[in-house]
């Protein structure tokens, strides 16, 4: 470029604008112009296209150097060498680039610039440099194609079509650059080093995303090509794809598209259309079915709720629990005696809330042990104790039914509703268990003329009575019986006799409390049952006892000395054997206590006092007692005039009193 | 009534929620039954559609809204109606019941015997 920049008389004057652009109509001057680079190039370069030699010699008299034109018309094995040349030796092409090149033309710019005084470029160029300390100088590259770009001049995306034809922007176009030139530097002014900075983090980022895309869609060309040319396809391949993705995995085919006839998509239209409404219409279908299933069951639910809100009070025990037939949960309700001291365990006491299938109706399901449906023996589990006594016919081996206990009144009564079926479920389980203790203590009373005659039948049998106490079923039958019978004689005994056991195992149970609230160390804990406590049968059976042998013994005493001397007075003083304890302070103890004190003269053993005064001959004290209700003991006391004790002595034997009686009153009283 | 009125309430409005949230579904069946007939290029139901949907809303709204209160109830009341913990209830009296009973079949025979 230093070539042209100096005159050289022989070449002429170097032209700064190629008048082609300008579109000056001279001929001569083109000419010339040839010729002059024609010479040169034909110095430079053997193989440059001939020209005519007339236009040689005119060249040799023009007085302008027009090389843009021959540049433009060589072709770039001609052009380069010469470039090279112009730019002195040692230059190769390669080092030429955009970078270079634009900086030489800044320096030009600059040499001009300094030339006249004032230009609006040192300014820019000033601002620049102190704003830009330090941005490389790519960095002032890119800003100047960015805004270039902005402006739409001049297209410097490609440095390959830069770099292989840069005549076309250098020198000639200098003034143009510079005017263009002028134009960016105006904007820069407006753009601070941050916009600066981000816009070309912007056109990197644009960079990557490009190179991105691009590579990303050779990878799918690639792949697809690889499955019909496979070392085509896998030489472009990445391997990461490779590795991936095996070769040959992708395939494509072309479809034909069939365009629908007009007739055809109506039909489908049609078509799409049916099959919408028929969902539609199921789906409507649906929600009404359920609507309707739901309805009925919020109504069943509805009075589920009511019936319970209605019959249950606060002092049933509800609790969650789950239906084992249905597997829903439900309500479970407690009527069992377990939590009110009641050992039984053959039963659990807990019934389930159901509503009954017609929804009206809530039923009461019993929970068992076993598990199996209640439905089975449903009727087996309604049962009630009858006491029954039978009176012995005089002279005859025989006896006569003379009285039986009558049916509890919640029996006959024939409202279902949920408390009387809660009344119920409490009435026969309470008997069963009844039954159950009777038998277990009829066990130990064999001696006494007790016996269990069947699974649910104990019999007391005393000398001229016997009485029954049965558990039987509960059927129409019984029912109806019961109704049809004629009151005898014994019923009412019958019937005390029944509410009596009822009330002695409710005590029982309250004794049972008792201990379970006052837990004694020296019991096992293992201990089920009342033991010892279980006093039902015995209570009976005792005071029937005790009351024939104070008979006895009264026809003995009678027998051997009242009688037999006169002026005696026999005092009877039946008593029982008081069990004292000391109140407790617990409140709900010392109830509980109290209320089994109430039972003390039914349960205590039975005690009678004869006492015999003799005038002037002492006193003579029986006293018949019992060791375990049944049984008779017999303590005597005979005390002498002088209060001395003669005698204390005791028998379980009426025939060894009767005789030691008759000893006593001989040796004695006589 | 062996339950306390305010028990009877709490039931009755859960009771009236639940027919509400099947009310919904019912709404809803009507709801798709006009978009049928919307689709059928009836337009004439489009009214019928739009109030349809709008009784869908506010029934659920009611619904949700009535049940939160109960549920707001709920926690109010534990600690004073409601225990805050589970407990095994017991099953206690009972025996008491039971020889109640006796005793007044007790007067009933002997009263017979007057």
């Amino acid at each position: 470029m230093d070539g042209f920049s100096e005159y050289d008389p022989e070449k002429g004057i170097p032209l700064a604008i190629d008048p082609n652009l300008i579109n000056i109509p001279a001929t001569s001057p083109l000419a010339a112009a040839d010729g002059n680079g024609h010479e040169e190039t034909n110095n430079l370069d053997s193989t440059a296209t001939p020209v005519d030699d007339a236009d040689l010699t005119k060249s040799q008299t023009s007085l302008i150097q027009n090389p843009y034109e021959y540049f433009g018309q060589m072709s770039l094995e001609q052009f380069i060498p010469l470039m090279l040349q112009q730019r002195g030796a040692g230059t190769k092409f390669a080092d030429i680039n955009e970078d270079t090149l634009l900086e030489e033309i800044s320096q030009e710019n600059k040499a001009k610039t300094d030339d006249q005084a004032q230009d609006p470029n040192v300014s820019s160029d000033a601002i620049l440099e102190s704003s830009g300390e330090n941005l490389t100088a790519i960095d002032q590259d890119i800003a100047g194609t960015s805004i270039k770009d902005v402006d739409g001049d001049i297209q410097m995306d490609d440095s390959l079509t830069e770099s292989h034809k840069p005549v076309q922007v250098d020198e000639s176009n200098v003034n143009e650059t510079d005017s263009e030139l002028q134009l960016p530097a105006k904007v820069e002014e407006s753009i601070t080093p941050e916009e600066f900075v981000l816009i070309k983090k912007k056109v990197l980022e644009h960079v990557n995303m490009a190179v991105n895309e691009s590579s990303l869609s050779l990878e799918f060309v690639s792949l697809l090509l690889s499955s019909t040319r496979t070392s085509a396809g896998i030489s472009s391949m990445s391997p990461y794809l490779k590795k991936i993705a095996p070769p040959s995995s992708l395939n494509a085919d072309k479809v034909s598209l069939d365009m629908l006839e007009e007739h055809e998509k109506l039909t489908y239209d049609i078509i799409h259309k049916g099959w919408n409404l028929r969902s539609l219409e199921e789906c409507r279908k649906l929600l009404k079915q359920h609507y309707l299933m739901l309805s009925k069951s919020v109504e069943t639910e509805c009075i589920y709720w009511k019936q319970i809100l209605d019959n249950i009070t606060n002092k049933d025990v509800l609790f969650k629990t789950k239906d084992r037939n249905t597997g829903r949960r439900t309500l479970g309700i407690k009527y069992g005696f377990d939590d009110s001291g009641s050992c039984y365990s053959a039963e659990k006491g807990v019934a389930l809330l159901r509503a009954a299938s017609e929804g009206s109706q809530l039923e009461l399901v019993p929970v068992l042990d076993s598990g199996i449906d209640i439905g089975i023996n449903k009727s087996s589990s309604e049962q009630f104790v009858r006491i029954r006594i039978f009176t012995k016919i005089e002279q005859e081996d025989d006896f006569l039914l003379s009285g039986q206990s009558s049916l509890n009144e919640l029996l006959v009564s024939s409202n279902s509703d949920i408390k009387s079926q809660i009344a119920k479920l409490r009435f026969f389980i309470f008997e069963k268990e009844l039954m159950y203790q009777l038998k277990k203590e009829a066990a130990q009373l064999l001696p006494y003329g007790v016996s269990v005659e069947s699974e649910n039948k104990v019999v007391l049998e005393l000398s001229n009575e016997k009485i029954e106490f049965e558990l039987i079923n509960l059927d129409e039958e019984v029912i109806s019986s019961h109704q049809q019978e004629a009151p005898k004689v014994n019923d009412k005994r019958a019937n005390l006799m029944l509410v009596m056991l009822n009330m002695l195992l409710v005590v029982m149970y309250k004794k049972q409390l008792w201990k379970r609230l006052n837990p004694n160390p020296h019991t096992s804990k293992s201990a089920v049952g009342y033991g010892k406590d279980l006093v039902i049968l015995r209570a009976i059976l005792g005071k029937i006892r005790h009351k024939k042998y104070t008979q006895v013994i009264e026809k003995i005493i009678n027998n051997t000395i009242i009688e037999k001397k006169e002026d005696l007075i026999m005092t009877t003083n039946a008593d029982t054997v008081p069990t004292d304890s000391e109140p407790s302070k617990n409140k709900e103890l010392a109830t509980l206590q109290r209320e089994i004190a109430l039972f003390d003269k039914i349960l205590c053993m039975p005690r009678t006092d004869f006492t015999t005064i003799i005038p002037d001959k002492g006193k003579l004290e029986v006293s018949l007692r019992s060791t375990n209700h049944c049984n008779a003991v017999i303590h005597m006391k005979y005390t002498d005039a002088e209060q001395v004790v003669k005698f204390d002595t005791r028998f379980s034997e009426f025939t060894e009193f009767e005789e030691f009686l008759n000893f006593v009153y001989n040796e004695f009283l006589i | 009534m062996s339950q306390p009125e305010y028990i009877r309430e709490r039931l009755d409005s859960l009771a009236k929620i639940d027919s509400q949230l099947v009310d919904v579904l019912h709404r809803a069946s009507l709801t798709v039954s006009s978009l049928i007939d919307l689709k059928k290029r009836n337009d004439d139901s489009k009214p019928q559609f739009q109030q349809n949907v709008q009784e869908f809303y506010d029934d659920l709204e009611s619904a949700t809204v009535q049940l939160r209160k109960e549920i707001k109830l709920l926690d109010e009341n534990v600690g004073t109606r409601l225990l805050p913990i589970q407990t095994q209830k017991k099953a206690t009296g009972q025996d008491n019941i039971k020889l109640e009973e006796q005793f007044k079949l007790l007067a009933k025979h002997l009263g017979k015997e007057q």
